[in-house]
This record gives structure tokens, C-alpha cells and sequence, in this order.
């Protein structure tokens, strides 16, 4: 750690790494996909370093290692293998594939495939607030919305994530 | 008095509701068999969601990315590289550039040695730079390489 409080991002990646990780999973539901997430995320917190105010750490990483999701996300949508809805809300409760439902095991596992179906609109505020901690706050700052928009897709989220388990048998 | 919408549960079960709209949900809720559902069922996504476990990287992970020597499979270690040699080739050009025009001007002393007018120009460059010195041994490089 430097002087000035502002750790090198080696520092970041050994204490703060398993954090980036675990986000970086949720938000993609894919350990390869996670891998590059988290590489990419290290990337640019060393370029950033040099202008991070010492605080909440792990709420900057959140923030970046969303960035580098959601532009993929983007960059998948320039050139789409699948039409995409043009309204979020319209999107109806998701079904989890077949190859998920093979591999789904536990409830962790259910939980995770109904999280890695829902659309990127609602997984990354639910992701954000459930998994990472953040506030709404923190979470509208991120994506660059207000306040009413998270608490909207978060509880649109976590209702269509339910639909799913319900439709699974996994609750009742 | 708030009329509170049903998106307004989760913000309750989070505690993210202001005072006055906590008040409007829980007169709403006391009222609504159908609020008191649809909160139980916000409650239970939200917990199954927190219980997920930690999701460990994969074995060797950590260790790959960290050593700066681990070869192709090290990216932000190898970019960290990328960008140190990038930084010399712009130094190593930058100083050729400014050597080239000193060589070719009319100079006050044609006698000074080059290696020591090379020390002068990358001094220059590097105290504004503030670089160590000891990247005078990469400002030759491209020199003899353009030769």
C-alpha cells in the first residue's frame, strides 16, 4: 500500500479478488466468461488507480467490473446471434434452458441458473444489490439511472427470478 | 399521505424506503392480504439470492494472473509489460527525434562526443519525464535498429 492509501492492483487482486470474482460470476454465470470479466476489470482499475479516492474499494470494483460487463453486453448487441425485445418490462418471466436444467443440482445451482436467465436489466441490479452488497444508490450511480429505476428492475428482478424457481418446483 | 407502488417492497425489504413511505407500506400491508404475499415472495427471492455461495476462480487462477512471468496466459501482467515497452519505444523515439535534429543543426561544439550529447537529450527528455536514468540503454535501440 502506497502512502497515500492508494493500493497497486496486485494489492487489489490478492485482497479483493475473490470479491471481483464472485460479481463477475453472477453477473456472467460463466466461469470462462468470468475469467476474461475479472482480467479485463484489473486492467482498467491499474489504469484507474492513479485517480481512485481512497474509500469504499469494493463498491469502485463493483462499478467497474459492471462497466466491462455491461459493455460486452453492448458490443454483443451490435452484432446480435438473437433478437432482443426492445422493452425490458415486456419480457416475460424466463424459462431456464434445458442444458441448465441438467447441470442445476442444488438449490445454489437453481438459484444461479434462474439468476443467469434473467435479462442483463434486471441481473445486474439484483447481482449489484444482492451479491455485491451496493446501495441503491451506489446502484443507480453505476448504471446511470435514478433511484426509482433500480428499486423498479431489482424488484422486477427478484420477482421474475422467483416466477422461474416456482415454475421449476424449487419453491412453492 | 404516499400511495405507495408494489415496486416499493423490495425498497422496504432493503430498507432503502424514506420514512413516509415505509409508513404508506406498512398501512398498505396491514390492509392487503395480496401486498403481505407479494412481499413474502420478495423476501424469499432475496434471501435464496444472499445464500448463494462465494464462487471461487478456478484453481491456479489467481497465481496465473499475478506472475508477471507466467507467459500468454497472464494478460494484466503481460499488458503491464505491453505498456512498459510501448513507453520505451515512445522514449527511444521521442529522444531519436530530437538527436536527429541536433545532429543535422550547425552546433556551437561539433566536437562533443554522441554518447555524451545522448546523455544531455535523454537527461532532458527524462527530467520532465522524472524516468531514471536507467533507460538511457533503450534509447539506443531503435536508433541502430532505423540505421
Amino acid at each position: 500500500m502506497s502512502v497515500d492509501g492508494v493500493p497497486t492492483w496486485e494489492e487489489v487482486a490478492r485482497e479483493h479478488g475473490r470479491f471481483l470474482y464472485n460479481v463477475a460470476f453472477r453477473l456472467t454465470g460463466d466461469d470462462q466468461d468470468a475469467r476474461d470479466l475479472v482480467q479485463e476489470a484489473l486492467l482498467r482499475v491499474r489504469r484507474g488507480l492513479e485517480r481512485y479516492e481512497p474509500g469504499s474499494l469494493e463498491g469502485w470494483l463493483a462499478r467497474i467490473v459492471t462497466n466491462v460487463f455491461l459493455d460486452e453486453v453492448r458490443r454483443k448487441r451490435r452484432r446480435p446471434t438473437q433478437a432482443l425485445p426492445d422493452d425490458p418490462d415486456l419480457v416475460v418471466p424466463p424459462s431456464m434452458p434445458a442444458d441448465d436444467a441438467a447441470v442445476a443440482t442444488g438449490l445454489s445451482d437453481e438459484v444461479q441458473a434462474a439468476l443467469a436467465a434473467l435479462p442483463e436489466e434486471f441481473r445486474v441490479p439484483v447481482v449489484l444489490c444482492d451479491v455485491a452488497d451496493r446501495s441503491y444508490e451506489e446502484i443507480a450511480a453505476t448504471l446511470g439511472v435514478p433511484v426509482g429505476t433500480v428499486r423498479s428492475r431489482l424488484h422486477r428482478g427478484r420477482r421474475m427470478l422467483r416466477a422461474a424457481l416456482v415454475a421449476r418446483g424449487v419453491v412453492v | 399521505m404516499i400511495e405507495p407502488g408494489d415496486d416499493m417492497l423490495s425498497a422496504y425489504a432493503d430498507g432503502e424506503c424514506s420514512d413516509a413511505e415505509r409508513e404508506a407500506v406498512d398501512a398498505r400491508l396491514a390492509d392487503d392480504a395480496t401486498w403481505r404475499t407479494e412481499l413474502a415472495e420478495v423476501e424469499e427471492a432475496r434471501t435464496l439470492l444472499r445464500a448463494l455461495p462465494i464462487r471461487e476462480a478456478p484453481p491456479g487462477f489467481w497465481d496465473t494472473l499475478l506472475d508477471p512471468n507466467a507467459g500468454p496466459s497472464a494478460p494484466v501482467a503481460q499488458a503491464h509489460r505491453r505498456g512498459a515497452r510501448a513507453l520505451r519505444w515512445v522514449t527511444g523515439g521521442a529522444a531519436a527525434a530530437v538527436i536527429a535534429a541536433v545532429l543535422l543543426l550547425p552546433h556551437d561544439s561539433p566536437g562533443a562526443p554522441l554518447v555524451a550529447r545522448e546523455f544531455d537529450q535523454h537527461h532532458a527528455i527524462e527530467s520532465v519525464r522524472s524516468e531514471p536514468i536507467v533507460e538511457l540503454a533503450t534509447v539506443g535501440a531503435p536508433l541502430r535498429a532505423h540505421r
